[in-house]
């Protein structure tokens, strides 16, 4: 069986094939042979009965009369019956009467028996002799015996031709049948053999795209559809993994990149959180030194770099918190009528104002002229398309040393709003323009200077222009400029102007009738409200946590306004809020805190504060919002 | 008690295996003796029983009822007769009682089976074979010439050894039916002619 493993299928077929055809034909032969033999020997021994009891019968009248002679003429008879070797013939007393034998060596031997005993023929076959001893009776009168012998040698050659006959059809059916099996296997091996061929090319080339033809309804047919079923299951399979692991991969990349990221932003945020701190550190120092030599004019020089160092610092965080909540997805927009050129207007004049802290004076800030003749109101979220163009522009401030910058807008088809921000700056080349809007990507020049700012701001304005449903880009050429576009959707509104106005005016207010409560823990926050409120002439009384200050307005109805703080201790500034509204329902609050994540202020304002201001909360901003709010209480004052 | 077959009736009397030999050597002495001698007759009356076991008589000879006797007659003058009357006191043919009949008329001849017909009547021969030619009755002689003549079984004496003649003619003409095997082992006179 094991040398059965080892061959083809085609030989397994044809083995079988001839197996079971020679199998069949050696039995059929054998069952044909020996009833043939059996046939043919009983055929020979009917036909020597027969001639035993002729050759008897015939010699009953010689016996009858004494015919020796006669009968000797009967029995040599025999010799013309082929095989016949003897016959002998015996009275009925049981001697010889009469014999024949073929060649003279024979030996006729008498009879060693009773002839009464013999009522029938009898036959005994020996190895090569058939001998038959047979009772001559007629018309009931028993006249002797008969004993004829017969070779059987005769026989045994038809038996030894038949064999040979036999031997050789089996040779040609052999020979026939192994022709037929090569010839009628190849339906059943063919199939599998293209089977096995296709597996083996796709185990070498791992193409699984590829797929059997159905030739046949059998067995064969079905393992080819299922085989193709399995090929398409693998494919969609293999699909789904090549997506899934290029989903992997991506996410693999971009968890690098995040991660290079976040070194890269730590050892900015370093450098430029140092950057300022050492500059508002060290010139604050100087100025403190009691025994410092610093002229009027220096000093007023060092506060104006302290107060810039600051605000950069501020700036810095400010990135930091959008681009935090851009990334967390929870950055809000929050849709107004915006008045564009109030709004455009603003900007520009406040980076006049921030031209001069930067000294660059050289640098002239253009607004578009034609943008200001048409008075558009859009809808809007106004804080962030001012926070998009201030970032242009300061970014535009940053890298130009003359020269101008010029920014404006136009419609397009009245359908959507382009913005432009136009510098004279370093500009950059193909490569970095791709980048320009990645996080923490800041563009160096070849002198290997260094420009300030975490870049960040480039990747914000990217994310707000499109969260505003909008695009932007850059065009630029390294030394001659940059210009940022982006467009917003032209959503145009008639309203009246209701947006957040900040009074840029240096109005000197009189509250001297005015009591306002400031709840704040922090010593040196509480100085900082009451020397901006000094001018004022009003009275200001002070909270060091929550409780203090509901527990004051229940004992003080004086009091007009509060400024509180958020994060205090003993009672936080929502619950001494909702407190005191219980009380004094028409009473003011104003909140002022650090914390400028979104959902803060909305906490504040759900627990019954009337406005917000974020911390650091400049002197101008602190008394417009609080007249605000003084006027409504009483229009009069 | 006598009976044709000695080697028979010694064999039976006498089983012994030992005593066979010297007995068979014995009885062919004396059977020698009688055939050669004296016995021939005896011989032929027993050939008459065996010729019967071979001719089949047509129904009207009422051959097979066994109430009737069986008729040999014999014509003319014969040792034979005398043997035939010994011999067939005893003997049956076809298990009826045999009847010897001597006649001397021709007429007498009727319901014979077997005719015996004595060298005697050789003058005569022609008068009874006219008679006989259409009777199933057997003709049997024992001259050299009655076969040719016409008579249907003839014994003659050939080597010694008594041997009968069969007129095939004769045979076919009369209504009487002859096994083959009688006439194989008889020579054949007036052989029928296949024309």
């Amino acid at each position: 069986m094991s040398l059965f493993q080892h061959i083809s299928i085609k030989n397994k077929l044809v083995s079988i094939i001839l197996f079971v055809s020679t199998l069949t034909m050696v039995i059929g032969f054998t069952i044909v042979g020996i009833s043939n033999v059996k046939s043919l020997k009983k055929e020979m021994h009917l036909n020597t009965l027969m001639n035993t009891r002729l050759i008897g019968e015939y010699s009953v009248a010689p016996l009858t009369f004494d015919d020796n002679a006669g009968a000797e003429n009967i029995l040599s008879k025999l010799s013309t019956i082929p095989g016949a070797v003897s016959g002998a013939l015996y009275d009925r007393n049981g001697f010889l009467f009469a014999s024949y034998k073929r060649s003279d060596d024979i030996f006729i031997q008498p009879l060693y028996k009773n002839p009464d005993e013999l009522t029938e023929s009898l036959s005994f076959f020996t190895k090569n002799i058939l001998k038959v001893d047979h009772p001559i009776i007629y018309n009931n009168y028993e006249y002797g015996i008969i004993v004829i012998q017969v070779e059987t040698t005769l026989l045994n050659k038809k038996i030894k031709d038949f064999i040979y006959i036999m031997a050789s059809i089996l040779a040609g059916m052999f020979i026939l049948a192994f022709f037929l099996a090569n010839r009628f296997q190849k339906p059943i091996s063919q199939p599998i053999l293209e089977l096995a061929k296709l597996t083996r090319k796709i185990s070498v080339e791992g193409n699984y795209d590829v797929k059997l033809e159905r030739s046949s309804n059998d067995e064969i047919g079905i393992l080819y559809e299922d085989f193709n079923n399995m090929l398409q299951q693998i494919l969609i399979r293999e699909a789904a993994r090549d997506e899934a692991e290029k989903k992997l991969q991506k996410e693999k990349e971009r968890a690098e990149e995040s991660d290079q990221l976040k070194s890269a932003f730590l050892a900015n945020m370093s450098h430029e959180i140092r950057t300022p701190m050492n500059a508002i550190l060290g010139f604050t120092e100087l100025i403190t030194m009691p025994d410092s030599e610093v002229t009027p004019e220096e000093k007023e020089n060092f506060i104006k770099l302290i107060n810039n160092s600051a605000n950069n610092l501020l700036q810095l965080i400010d990135d930091i918190i959008d681009i935090s909540k851009i990334e967390a997805e929870q950055l809000k927009i929050i849709k107004k009528d915006c008045a564009l050129n109030s709004t455009l207007k603003d900007i520009w004049q406040s980076f006049l104002e921030i031209r001069k802290h930067k000294g660059k004076e050289k640098v002239d800030i253009r607004l578009n002229e034609s943008a200001l003749e048409q008075n558009i109101f859009i809808k809007t979220d106004p804080l962030r398309l001012n926070q998009v163009l201030t970032n242009l522009i300061d970014n535009a401030l940053k890298f130009t040393e003359d020269g101008f910058i010029e920014f404006g807008y136009e419609i397009q088809n009245g359908k959507q709003l382009l913005f432009y921000v136009k510098d004279t700056g370093v500009g950059m080349d193909q490569k970095k323009k791709d980048f320009v809007f990645d996080r923490f990507i800041k563009l160096e020049d070849n002198s290997s200077r260094l420009y300030r700012g975490a870049g960040l701001g480039l990747a914000i304005c990217k994310s707000l222009v499109e969260l505003l449903n909008g695009k932007i880009w850059v065009e630029s050429a390294p030394n001659i400029g940059s210009t940022f576009y982006f467009t917003l959707p032209f959503d145009q509104v008639h309203a009246s102007e209701n947006s957040m106005k900040i009074v840029d005016v240096n109005e000197i207010y009189n509250w001297h009738d005015k009591t306002i409560l400031v709840a704040e823990d922090e010593p040196a926050n509480y100085i900082y409200i009451e020397e901006v409120l000094k001018i004022t002439k009003a009275k200001i009384l002070k909270a060091v946590n929550g409780k203090e200050a509901v527990d004051m307005i229940s004992n003080n109805s004086n009091i007009d306004i509060i400024i509180m703080d958020i994060k205090m201790p003993v009672m936080d500034g929502y619950e001494a809020t909702r407190r005191i509204k219980s009380l004094r329902k028409d009473i003011p609050i104003i909140s002022q805190s650090a914390y400028a994540m979104p959902g803060d202020i909305d906490k504040g304002l759900e627990s019954g504060m009337n406005d917000y201001l974020i911390k650091p909360v400049k002197p101008k901003v602190l008394l417009s919002i609080l007249n605000k709010h003084l006027n409504q209480l009483s229009p009069t004052g | 008690m006598l009976n044709i077959n000695f080697k028979h009736i010694i064999y039976t009397f006498f089983k012994f295996q030992k005593l066979r030999a010297i007995l068979f050597i014995l009885f062919f002495i004396i059977s020698f003796q009688s055939f050669s001698q004296t016995n021939i007759y005896v011989l032929k009356a027993v050939y008459l029983e065996k010729f019967s076991r071979f001719i089949t008589w047509p129904e009207e000879s009422q051959i097979n009822n066994v109430s009737e006797p069986f008729i040999i007659s014999v014509i003319g003058r014969t040792p034979l007769t005398k043997n035939l009357e010994q011999i067939y006191s005893i003997q049956k043919i076809n298990n009826k009682k045999v009847i010897i009949k001597r006649i001397s008329n021709l007429y007498e001849i009727e319901n014979s089976h077997i005719l015996v017909i004595a060298e005697s009547e050789k003058k005569n021969l022609q008068n009874i074979l006219t008679l006989t030619k259409n009777l199933p009755v057997l003709t049997v002689s024992e001259a050299s010439d009655f076969s040719e003549k016409g008579v249907i079984v003839n014994f003659f004496e050939e080597n010694n050894k008594l041997r009968f003649e069969i007129n095939e003619t004769a045979v076919l003409e009369s209504p009487l039916q002859m096994s083959f095997y009688l006439m194989n082992s008889a020579k054949i006179v007036h052989p029928v002619k296949d024309n």
